[in-house]
């Protein structure tokens, strides 16, 4: 297969070449007019002033001619050249977040699945007995669990892949959705030491999938569990103003490291930072979420090198009718 | 049974545990970290019996560690464990010097008997050899505590592959040895990809220390079979 390379540099010699000849050709007709007369008195035949400025006055305005449809003709090349270097620019950092994916999801799926299948194979060989036992079949549930959520996340984010996410837009409370999340998290969290806290506005109603959104908060305050340090601290806040909800997920962690605030919402992307990459994740979460309130009609940013440090994630919905 | 120190460098905590219990159950004295810095300063400071390194680490991962071990001739048994096994990632971890390769998810007595067959390889290669330590070819003479080989007045480094060749090679002089019997003394069973690998190693052997390396006086290719050396 020839590779993409070869194959622009093959495009790009082949327009050089074309550039070329065109501008030869353009010098080429300019001079016609001045060597025909130059022949025809050579051979016997010499013109007035006036012929020889006749013919150099056609071959000028073949000239003209030229110049301008050779211009035209070198212009859309360069565009062409100009268009597949940005495509094989796109498809190289396609193809990078892929393979990143790839290695990733890899690891991801891979590592509690070698973790589980060693934790069993010691009980079958009689390598592990009483606490000990119970011990290892708690740790291989705690990996199926992981794995759970892995393939989870994979097939939502193939499902809205796929097709647009239909939501069931119907207004709920904001707020209430944003204490489920956070009561059930900080029970999930508590083990690593979080402290997930939520301040709340009242009567924050948006038009939403309560569903979809649940996926979103829980998303943001796992994130903001995964990146928020040691015994990470998150902020959960609601609040509105006249026409707007808007809900933030904050934690006190390193911040992104330089990462790209718009970036982090990609696909398969993932900081480059060691301390990223050392958290496990393959690069979904956050798409999700962004796909997830774009299908609400709601935005998404993240903002980073807040006082105090760490990231936050701003979510803005459109406010619905009060159902109080 | 055995006491012997082994360095386990895996991020995953629950992996760590299990392989480390496990080890520790046959004897060995088990430490765990999990990062890639962290194992490179532990390792320099107290080289273990074996390393079993993963290559997906925080802080460096397991291929530079094993790089720069090599490059500072830090000669520690490394047992390569990862997800990622395609044959790109096991080769490269091999050229980079590692000893053998496991990929994620293996089986715990698979673990255990290529942990035990490194050791065996690694405590065999830092033995006296059966004729001592010096081997002498004419005018060339291999110094294997050195690793070093003098042809005339001039001295060379050689690599310890080259040195462990030569040594199964010479532990049987006159003998035919089988290239898959250099292969599991040198490398282990099933670590390497091909035994042309060692048809390397023979060519660079034999431009040391042969006088005429077209024509070998003493390192003979037995065709089909494999290598005899004659003093």
């Amino acid at each position: 297969m020839m590779s993409r390379k070869k194959a622009f540099v093959l495009y790009a010699s082949s327009a050089a070449f074309v550039v070329a000849l065109l501008a030869w050709w353009a010098f080429f007709f300019g001079r016609q007019g001045t060597l025909l007369a130059n022949r025809m008195q050579q051979a016997g035949t010499p013109l007035t002033d006036e012929q020889i400025a006749a013919l150099q006055a056609v071959a000028a305005e073949s000239q003209k001619m030229f110049i301008a449809e050779g211009g035209t003709l070198c212009v859309l090349l360069l565009g062409g050249m100009w268009s597949i270097l940005r495509t094989m620019t796109r498809e190289l950092a396609l193809e990078r977040q892929q393979k990143n994916f790839l290695s990733a999801i890899t690891h991801e799926l891979r590592s509690p699945i070698a973790s589980a299948r060693l934790y069993v194979e010691s009980v079958l060989l009689g390598r592990a007995d009483g606490e000990k036992r119970d011990r290892y079949l708690q740790r291989v549930m705690l990996d199926l669990d992981r794995l759970r959520t892995r393939v989870d996340d994979l097939l939502e984010t193939a499902r809205v892949n796929s097709s647009k996410p239909s939501l069931d837009l119907e207004p709920a409370d904001l707020s209430r959705i944003a204490r489920d999340v956070v009561e059930r998290l900080s029970k999930e969290h508590a083990v690593r030491g979080a402290k997930i806290e939520l301040e709340a506005a009242s009567g924050v109603f948006v038009r939403t999938d309560t569903r979809a959104l649940d996926t979103v908060i829980s998303n943001l305050v796992s994130n903001a569990v995964k990146y928020g340090g040691k015994d990470p601290r998150v902020v959960v806040r609601t609040e509105h103003t006249h026409s707007k909800a808007l809900l933030f997920v904050r934690d006190y962690g390193p911040g992104l490291s330089g990462a790209d605030p718009k970036r982090i919402f990609e696909p398969f992307v993932r900081g480059d930072d060691d301390n990223v990459r050392a958290k496990g994740g393959v690069g979904l979460g956050l798409y999700l979420v962004r796909e997830l309130v774009t299908a609400m009609g709601g935005r998404v940013r993240a903002k980073d090198g807040l006082e105090g440090g760490g990231t936050q994630i701003e979510i803005e919905l459109a406010l619905a009718e009060s159902k109080a | 049974m055995s006491g012997e120190k082994l360095l386990i460098v895996e991020d995953e905590v629950h992996l760590a545990e299990v392989i480390a219990d496990n080890l520790e159950l046959e004897g060995y004295a088990v430490e765990v970290v999990g990062d890639g810095r962290e194992a490179l300063e532990k390792i320099r400071r107290e080289p273990p019996a074996l390393v079993l390194l993963d290559v997906m680490l925080p802080g460096m991962d397991g291929f530079e560690v094993c790089e720069r071990l090599r490059a500072e001739k830090v000669d520690v048994p490394i047992l390569f464990m990862t997800a990622r096994s395609d044959a790109d990632d096991r080769i490269r971890g091999l050229e980079l010097g590692g000893d053998d390769y496991l990929g994620k998810p293996f089986e715990l007595r698979e673990l255990m008997l290529r942990v035990a067959a490194i050791l065996k390889r690694s405590k065999w290669a830092q033995t006296r050899a059966t004729f001592g330590d010096t081997l002498v070819l004419g005018d060339a003479s291999v110094d294997f505590k050195g690793y070093t080989a003098q042809v005339g007045d001039k001295v060379y480094t050689l690599s310890t592959k080259e040195i462990l060749i030569l040594r199964t090679l010479a532990e049987r002089p006159g003998e035919v040895i089988s290239r898959a019997d250099i292969l599991d003394r040198v490398w282990g069973y099933e670590a390497f990809p091909t035994e042309r690998t060692i048809d390397n190693f023979i060519v660079r052997l034999r431009r040391l220390l042969e006088p005429d390396p077209q024509s070998p006086r003493y390192i003979h290719t037995v065709r089909g079979t494999g290598y005899r050396l004659t003093p």
